[in-house]
C-alpha cells in the first residue's frame, strides 16, 4: 500500500514537471506581455531569473492590442470559430456516425474520399480556390471565412474511429425499439462519444483559430480581420510592435485553454461506462 | 420458398433505405469537402503540367510532364524530398510516443490531472507564429535554453543556426506544439476502455508492462491509428516555422517539401512547379498512410 | 482487413484518377477584356462627375497611418472615394497576384516595393503612365525616378524612399576610451576602423559590438558588396548574369561572415528582433534606418549619436536606398484608371505630395517639395540626432545606391537572403557565393 502511495505521488510529481516544461515558453510570453520588448530583448541573454519574470510592469502592451483594434477582430475569430464548431461538429458527426454505423454500398469509396481531402494541404489549394471564392461573389463575407472550416476531414476521422468502437449490441436493441438511424446517432452514439466530441471541435476550433493564409486572401476589410491576421499586423515595413504581438498571442492561447479546462470533466462519460466493447 | 423472397425483399428495402438514410448523413460533409478540398486538388494536378512566368496575367501554356521533369532533375528537390523523410521519420514516432506516455500518465487518477492535461495541451493553442518565435528566442545560440544547458555543464548548442541540427530544432518545436494535442485524443481513447479488462488482467496477475501490451494497446488501436495517421500529415504539411525563422536553411537542410511548395507557390509566384512538388508530397503521404492503414487497421468497420 | 483493402485501393484509384484528369485539360477560354485601360495609363485626368469608389491595396502603411491622407484627398475630391486595405508586406505578393486578375473585386491602385518593378512589369501588373504623368521627371530624386522607369517608360508613381545611417552607444563607447565619430559625411568610418573599436567596446563591455538593422537582408548588404568593388550583384542583358562571386563579394562577405564567427554581431536573430538589442543599450555600433529614431529616443536612459554608413578602406561610398512606389492595374476600367491616377498624382506630386498629411514620417518621402516636412520632424530635433539631416540629405544626393534592377529581382532576392543567411551561420563563404550564382542562373533560365 506504501509502495503504491509513494508510487502515485512520484507519477504526480512527474506529471508536475513536464507540465511546467511545456508551460515554461508560455510563462515567457505572458511575462513578455507585461513588459516592454526592449526589456524583453535584453533580458533574454544571458540567463537569469528576468527571463520569466518583467522588471518593470507594464500595460502598455495591452492598451496598444486594445487600441488596435485586437479586440473586434478576437471577436470576429470568436464568431467564425465558434459557428464553425456548432455547424462542423453537427454535420461531421454525421457524416462520422455513415461511415461507422450505417452499412451501404460505397462506404469505403466514402471514406477513402475524406482520407483523401485531409492529406490536401489547404495553403497549396488555397490560392485558386480564393478565385472560385471571388467568382461566387463570397469575398470579404464572414461565409467565406466559415466554410473552408466546415468541411473537415479530419474531425470526421477521429469521430468515425470513436464511433466504431460503440458495441454494435447497442445500437441493435435502440432499433428493436423502433428507433431509426437519427435517433440511434442522437440519443445512443452522441452521448457516449463526448471526449471524441470534443476532440473533433478542438480540431474544428483551432483550424479556425489558427487561420492566417485564407482570410487574408478572401477578406480585405479590416472589420473582417481575424486575431491572427492583425497580429501579423504588427509587423510593419518601418515598424515592430514585439509587446503588442507578445500580448495577443497570449489571449490567443489563454482562451482554449480555458475551454479545454472546463470541458475535463467530460472526459470521464464514454463508451467505457456501458461495460462492453468491441 | 416465399419466406426467402419476402426476406430477400425486406433486405432490399432496408438496404435503400440505409442507403438513403446514408446519403442523408454524409451529404452536408460530402459536398463540402467536394467542393473546398477535392475539387481544388484535381486544378492544382492539372496546373502541374503548364507552365509560365511567374505571376504572369498571360495564360498558362501545357507542358506535358516537362515541370516534372525539370523537378526530378535538379539536386535541390532530391534533397528537399530526402529531409522531408528524415524529419518524419523522426518526428512522428517521437511525437506518438511521448503522447501516448502522457496520455497513459494522465489517466491514471493524479491529483489535478485536468489541470496538467491542459497545461501540456496549452501550446497547441498558441497560434503558430507565435510559438514559433518564442522558440527561435529559445533557442538562439546565446539564448536561455543554452543558458539552461551550461548550468547543467552541456555546451551551448547552434540549434536553427546549424545544418546539422536544424531538423532536430524543429522537431523540438514542432513536438512541443504538438505533443499535447494528440495526447488528447489518446486520453479520450484510454477513457473507452472498460475497467472489466483491466481487472481481468489483474486477476491474471499481469504486471503494468503486460498489461500495457495486452489490453491497453489492441483496445487503443482505433483512436491510436486517428492520431498515426493525423500526426503524419500534420508534420507532413508544416512549414510556418520553417518560412519564420530558417527560410528552408542553413544549406537547404531544412527545406522540406511543403515550405517549398508555400515558398514557391506564395514568395515566388511560381504555382506550377508548386503544383508538381505538391503531386509529390501527395503521393509520398497516400503511400504511408495506406502502410498506416494496413498496420492498424486490420478488422475496422466489418459488419 | 477486407474494408481497409477497399480504402487502399480506393485511394490508388483516385491517385489515377487525378492522374487521368491531366489528360482533359483544356484551356479555360481567355476571359474577354470588356472595357478596360488595356495597360495604358490616361493621357488627361478628369474629374469625375459621378461618385466613384477606387480600392487601394498598401503594405507599407497601417489603415491608421494612411487614413489622414485619404482623409485630405477625399476632401479635396469629393466623387472619389478610396477604399484602402493593407496586407501585410509578406503576403503582399500573394494577394496582389490572386487580386489582379479578377475584375469583380479588383485593386485599382496599389504598392510597388520599388526593387520588384522590373518584374511586375515583366508580368503585366503594371500600366504605362509615361503620358500620365509628364511632371515626374522634374519632381522627385534621381533613384526614385530610376526605379520608377523601366524600358524609358514610367510605370509607377514613386512616393517615398529611404537611406541608412549608422547609430553608435555613447556610453559604451566612452567606457571603452573611443572617440565619439561625427556625423558629417566627410568623416566616414571605414569598416575595419569600426570593426577595431567595436571589438574595444565589447572587450569593454558592450554584449555586441556591431549589429546590421537588416541581418541577412540585400537592401542593407548591397553596399558592402559595391565598397568592396563587387557590384550590385548581376550583369549583362537585362542583368541577368550572375556576378556574386567575384573578388569584391567574395572580400565583402568574408568580413560580414567574420562579424559573426568573432561574436561581435549574434547568430540566429531576426530581423525585426535587431533595433531592440540596440535600444536595450546592449549593443555599440548599429547600422540601421533613421525610421528607428523614434523607438531609440523614447529610451530616457539610452545615449547615442549617429554617422555615416561606413565604406571599406579605399573602397567607394555606397548607401542602400529605395523605397515604395504605386502602380496602377493595367486591366482597371477607364473610370477606374482616371480617378485611379488622381489619387496617385495627390500621393506623389500635389503640392509636394502626400508627406504633408502624415503625423509621423518614417522615410523620405520621393517628391523633393515634400522633402521639406520630413527633415522637419521632431524625431530630428533630438540632441542625440545632431547632424543626421544633412548627413540624409547628403547620402541621398551622392552616395545612394538602388537594388538591382531585373526582371528576376524576386528570385535574386530570395537566393540572397538565403545565402547571407547561411555565411551568417558559417558556412564558407566562397562556396556559398558560388552555390548562389549557381542558383541564380538556374532560377534565371526561364526569363532569358
Amino acid at each position: 500500500m506504501i509502495i503504491r502511495r509513494v508510487g502515485r505521488g512520484l507519477l504526480t510529481v512527474v506529471a508536475i514537471l513536464v507540465s511546467l516544461l511545456f508551460l515554461l515558453p508560455v510563462l515567457w510570453l505572458v511575462a513578455s506581455t507585461f513588459r516592454s520588448s526592449t526589456e524583453t530583448f535584453a533580458s533574454s541573454s544571458p540567463l537569469n531569473w528576468n527571463v520569466l519574470w518583467p522588471k518593470e510592469f507594464t500595460l502598455v502592451n495591452l492598451e496598444s492590442a486594445v487600441n488596435s483594434g485586437f479586440m473586434t477582430a478576437l471577436s470576429n475569430s470568436l464568431l467564425v470559430a465558434v459557428v464553425t464548431v456548432i455547424v462542423g461538429l453537427g454535420i461531421s458527426a454525421a457524416a462520422a456516425f455513415a461511415l461507422a454505423v450505417i452499412p451501404f454500398r460505397g462506404r469505403t469509396v466514402t471514406f477513402s474520399i475524406v482520407v483523401l481531402s485531409f492529406l490536401v494541404p489547404f495553403e497549396a489549394i488555397a490560392i485558386p480556390l480564393s478565385r472560385s471564392f471571388s467568382d461566387w461573389g463570397l469575398t470579404n463575407t464572414l461565409i467565406a471565412l466559415i466554410l473552408p472550416g466546415l468541411g473537415n476531414g479530419l474531425a470526421v476521422f477521429t469521430m468515425r474511429q470513436f464511433f466504431l468502437g460503440v458495441p454494435h449490441s447497442l445500437s441493435e436493441a435502440a432499433h428493436l425499439d423502433g428507433a431509426n438511424w437519427f435517433r440511434v446517432f442522437w440519443s445512443v452514439y452522441l452521448p457516449l462519444t463526448r471526449p471524441a466530441l470534443i476532440g473533433a471541435g478542438l480540431i474544428l476550433f483551432l483550424f479556425q483559430w489558427q487561420a492566417y493564409l485564407w482570410p487574408i486572401l478572401v477578406t480585405s476589410r479590416q472589420e473582417l480581420d481575424l486575431a491572427p491576421v492583425a497580429i501579423a499586423k504588427a509587423f510593419g515595413a518601418f515598424t515592430t510592435d514585439y509587446g503588442r504581438v507578445f500580448a495577443e498571442t497570449a489571449i490567443l492561447a489563454i482562451i482554449p485553454a480555458i475551454v479545454l479546462l472546463a470541458l475535463q470533466r467530460y472526459f470521464v462519460t464514454s463508451v467505457a461506462s456501458t461495460g462492453s466493447k468491441e | 420458398m416465399s419466406t426467402t423472397m419476402q426476406r430477400a425483399q425486406r433486405h432490399t428495402s432496408v438496404a435503400r433505405r440505409n442507403t438513403l438514410a446514408a446519403i442523408a448523413f454524409l451529404a452536408p460533409t460530402a459536398i463540402l469537402i467536394i467542393v473546398l478540398r477535392i475539387v481544388p486538388a484535381i486544378s492544382a494536378v492539372r496546373d502541374s503540367t503548364h507552365s509560365g512566368l511567374p505571376g504572369s496575367l498571360a495564360e498558362p501554356e501545357f507542358v506535358g510532364f516537362d515541370v516534372f521533369a525539370r523537378l526530378f532533375a535538379s539536386d535541390s528537390f532530391w534533397q528537399s524530398v530526402r529531409q522531408t523523410l528524415f524529419f518524419n521519420v523522426l518526428v512522428n514516432p517521437i511525437q506518438i510516443f511521448l503522447a501516448l506516455v502522457l496520455a497513459v500518465l494522465l489517466t491514471r487518477n493524479l491529483p489535478a490531472s485536468g489541470l496538467w492535461r491542459t497545461l501540456i495541451f496549452l501550446p497547441s493553442a498558441v497560434p503558430l507564429a507565435g510559438s514559433t518565435i518564442v522558440w527561435g528566442i529559445a533557442l538562439r545560440p546565446d539564448g536561455p535554453v543554452n543558458g539552461m544547458l551550461e548550468l547543467l555543464d552541456i555546451p551551448r548548442q547552434p540549434w536553427f543556426t546549424s545544418p546539422d541540427q536544424v531538423i532536430l530544432a524543429l522537431i523540438v518545436l514542432a513536438s512541443w506544439i504538438g505533443i499535447g494535442y494528440w495526447m488528447m485524443f489518446l486520453i479520450a481513447g484510454l477513457n473507452d476502455i472498460p475497467t472489466v479488462y483491466y481487472e481481468a488482467a489483474r486477476i491474471d496477475g499481469a504486471g503494468a508492462l503486460r498489461t500495457f501490451f495486452s489490453v491497453t494497446l489492441p483496445m487503443l488501436r482505433r483512436p491510436l491509428l486517428f492520431v498515426l495517421v493525423a500526426d503524419t500529415v500534420a508534420n507532413f504539411v508544416l512549414f510556418a516555422p520553417i518560412q519564420i525563422l530558417t527560410n528552408g536553411g542553413p544549406e537547404k537542410q531544412s527545406n522540406l517539401l511543403m515550405y517549398d511548395i508555400f515558398h514557391t507557390s506564395y514568395e515566388l509566384s511560381d504555382p506550377y512547379t508548386a503544383s508538381a512538388e505538391l503531386v509529390v508530397l501527395l503521393l509520398i503521404m497516400i503511400a504511408i498512410v495506406v502502410v498506416q492503414f494496413r498496420l492498424l487497421g486490420s478488422s475496422d468497420g466489418e459488419e | 482487413m477486407a474494408v481497409h483493402k477497399g480504402v487502399t485501393r480506393w485511394l490508388v484509384a483516385g491517385v489515377i484518377i487525378s492522374t487521368a484528369s491531366i489528360a482533359l485539360t483544356a484551356c479555360g477560354g481567355a476571359s474577354g477584356t470588356p472595357d478596360t485601360i488595356a495597360g495604358v495609363g490616361p493621357a488627361e485626368l478628369v474629374e469625375p462627375t459621378e461618385p466613384i469608389t477606387i480600392t487601394y491595396a498598401g503594405a507599407a502603411y497601417a489603415v491608421d497611418q494612411i487614413q489622414p491622407v485619404i482623409d485630405a484627398f477625399e476632401a479635396e475630391h469629393p466623387n472619389i472615394t478610396v477604399e484602402y486595405e493593407s496586407v501585410p508586406f509578406d503576403d503582399f505578393n500573394s494577394v496582389l497576384a490572386a487580386r489582379l486578375t479578377n475584375a469583380s473585386d479588383a485593386i485599382d491602385v496599389f504598392d510597388v516595393d520599388m526593387p520588384r518593378t522590373d518584374a511586375y512589369v515583366a508580368r503585366g501588373w503594371l500600366a504605362d503612365l509615361t503620358q500620365t504623368f509628364p511632371e515626374l521627371v522634374d519632381s522627385v530624386d534621381p533613384g526614385s525616378l530610376e526605379a520608377a522607369t523601366v524600358d524609358d517608360k514610367v510605370v509607377t508613381m514613386p512616393y517615398q524612399t529611404s537611406t541608412n545611417i549608422m547609430y553608435y552607444n555613447k556610453t559604451l563607447l566612452d567606457a571603452a576610451g573611443i572617440a565619439t565619430p561625427s556625423a558629417d559625411p566627410a568623416d566616414r568610418l571605414t569598416w575595419e576602423t569600426v570593426v577595431e573599436d567595436a571589438t574595444r567596446a565589447q572587450a569593454a563591455g558592450a554584449q555586441y559590438g556591431l549589429i546590421f538593422d537588416q541581418i541577412d537582408r540585400y537592401y542593407q548588404l548591397e553596399p558592402l558588396a559595391i565598397s568592396a568593388g563587387g557590384g550590385p550583384g548581376a550583369s549583362g542583358d537585362g542583368n541577368l548574369d550572375p556576378e556574386v562571386a567575384n573578388d569584391g563579394w567574395v572580400k565583402a562577405f568574408e568580413w560580414y561572415g567574420s562579424l559573426f564567427e568573432n561574436g561581435l554581431s549574434p547568430r540566429g536573430v531576426a530581423v525585426a528582433e535587431t533595433p531592440n538589442m540596440f535600444a536595450a543599450g546592449q549593443t555599440a555600433y548599429y547600422v540601421g534606418g533613421p525610421w528607428w529614431g523614434g523607438q531609440f529616443i523614447a529610451e530616457a536612459g539610452l545615449d547615442f549619436g549617429v554617422t555615416a554608413f561606413p565604406a571599406f578602406e579605399g573602397g567607394e561610398a555606397s548607401t542602400p536606398t529605395g523605397g515604395w512606389s504605386l502602380g496602377l492595374n493595367p486591366q482597371a476600367t477607364p473610370d477606374k484608371a482616371n480617378a485611379g491616377a488622381i489619387f496617385m498624382k495627390f500621393m506623389g506630386l500635389d503640392n509636394g505630395g502626400y508627406a504633408q498629411y502624415l503625423s509621423a514620417l518614417a522615410v523620405p518621402p520621393s517628391n523633393l517639395d515634400g522633402g521639406v516636412k520630413f527633415y522637419d520632424s521632431d524625431v530630428f530635433k533630438d540632441p542625440r540626432f545632431a547632424g543626421v539631416v544633412d548627413l540624409m540629405k547628403s547620402e541621398l544626393a551622392n552616395t545612394s545606391t538602388l537594388r538591382l534592377q531585373t526582371v528576376g529581382y524576386v528570385e535574386f532576392e530570395d537566393v540572397m537572403t538565403k545565402t547571407f543567411s547561411d555565411i551568417i551561420n558559417g558556412t564558407d563563404t566562397a562556396e556559398a557565393l558560388k552555390s548562389a550564382a549557381a542558383d541564380l542562373t538556374e532560377a534565371w533560365a526561364k526569363f532569358k
